[in-house]
């Protein structure tokens, strides 16, 4: 069962994930920036049949290293809620690969963001202004991986 | 079993990083802190940022790190580093952490004290009305693609030919509010989407806008006209 925590520092804030595999890994770095952002707003499938405005957004990302990735992938949800003014209902990676099982040799993710309007005018969180390579970790554990990452707000 | 040399104090309110604190380091870090400052920033990473800048290289002179020191990213919020073109360095905007195009301007009104003291909460009401800021806030200006464009070529002039602003206001900004050489086509089209909301609005995040009375002046010759005045709130 894959968890996240968010980790202090001086001026902005960080995550850390962890996930049995490297998609679970990147759906719990997504809850958790979610959250910091203040647009996270699950739903159970009754729910999402009432609520009908679902919107689905396949992503397709490639990098040279699963630290590059997983600032992508986050960055994503940045621009979705910025951009798109979006809530985030549920996320789903569905193919995380390690570097050099990719055919150009770097790592590729694929997945779905299922995003709403969001309710009010601003989110509640805290406004994101980058996913930063900053003190940036994944790595393998003995029961899955790990990742920190800092976030600029 | 070596240990590396730590910071040590060489003056009331300036404490050195030797070189050899951290290996690779160029110059010594410099820091300029009150003994509570400095023992604040040795909480996080910040003292270890000092000396890795130190590292860089072309750096001349220190890593210094100015009072607001704090934990940033690669550079240490309020690191300020020289380095020399001609040996191989580098300038960066990491030194000033990643709010590129972040400044503070200060606006002196013509409002004496006496004549709003007993209003101030509407007028704070009012400006906070007035100036569009926060996420989701939308700025005076909405730019199609290529108006956005052009707004990162020309600078502060877009707004003015559109209306929103004063001609003062290019003189009082860096460069007079255009970057010679700039060149919107290195910009991605997604960072000109997320910024596009935020132009003409006070931008969003850790901006914000605040507003104090003053009764006091500098006696310095003013650099620009946004000094303070005496009895004036800005």
């Amino acid at each position: 069962m894959g968890s996240f925590e968010i980790l202090d520092h001086t001026a902005d804030v960080g995550i850390r994930a962890q996930g049995a595999s490297l998609e679970e890994l990147f759906e719990q770095a997504s809850r958790g920036l979610a959250e910091i952002i203040g647009i996270w707003h699950p739903a159970s499938p009754p729910e999402r049949e009432s609520r009908g405005h679902e919107k689905q957004i396949e992503i397709d990302l490639e990098a040279r290293d699963l630290g590059g990735l997983l600032v992508d992938w986050l960055g994503e949800i940045v621009y979705l809620a910025d951009v798109k003014e979006r809530s985030l209902t549920r996320v789903q990676a569905e193919a995380v690969s390690e570097p050099g099982e990719a055919e150009a040799g770097g790592c590729t993710a694929a997945g779905r963001f299922w995003l709403e309007p969001r309710a009010g005018e601003q989110p509640e969180g805290t406004a994101v202004k980058a996913i930063t390579y900053h003190r940036l970790k994944v790595a393998p554990t003995p029961n899955g991986w790990v990742a920190e990452v800092y976030i600029d707000v | 079993m070596s240990s590396s040399p730590g910071p040590r104090r060489v003056g009331e309110f300036e404490w050195e990083i030797p070189i050899g604190h951290v290996d690779g380091m160029r110059v010594p870090g410099r820091i300029f802190a009150s003994d509570a400052l400095f023992h604040k920033a040795a909480e996080d990473h910040s003292i270890e940022q000092v000396a890795n800048v130190a590292t860089l290289p072309g750096i001349v002179g220190a890593s210094y790190a100015m009072p607001d020191l704090h934990w940033g990213y690669g550079f240490p919020i309020g690191g300020v580093a020289a380095t020399d073109i001609s040996c191989g360095g580098a300038i960066s905007p990491g030194g000033v952490g990643f709010d590129i195009g972040c400044g503070v301007r200060l606006l002196r009104s013509e409002l004496p004290w006496n004549d709003i003291r007993t209003r101030l909460p509407n007028l704070v009401r009012s400006l906070g009305r007035m100036v569009p800021r926060g996420v989701g806030g939308k700025g005076r200006l909405q730019c199609s693609p290529q108006e956005m464009d052009q707004v990162l070529q020309e600078g502060v002039k877009f707004p003015l030919a559109h209306g929103v602003g004063w001609e003062e206001d290019a003189e009082m900004t860096e460069d007079s509010g255009t970057l010679a050489g700039a060149r919107p086509a290195f910009v991605s089209d997604r960072a000109k989407e997320r910024g596009g909301a935020q132009l003409g609005s006070l931008g969003a995040g850790n901006h914000f806008q605040r507003y104090r009375w003053s009764s006091r002046f500098s006696t310095r010759p003013p650099r620009t006209r946004c000094a303070y005045g005496r009895g004036r709130s800005a």
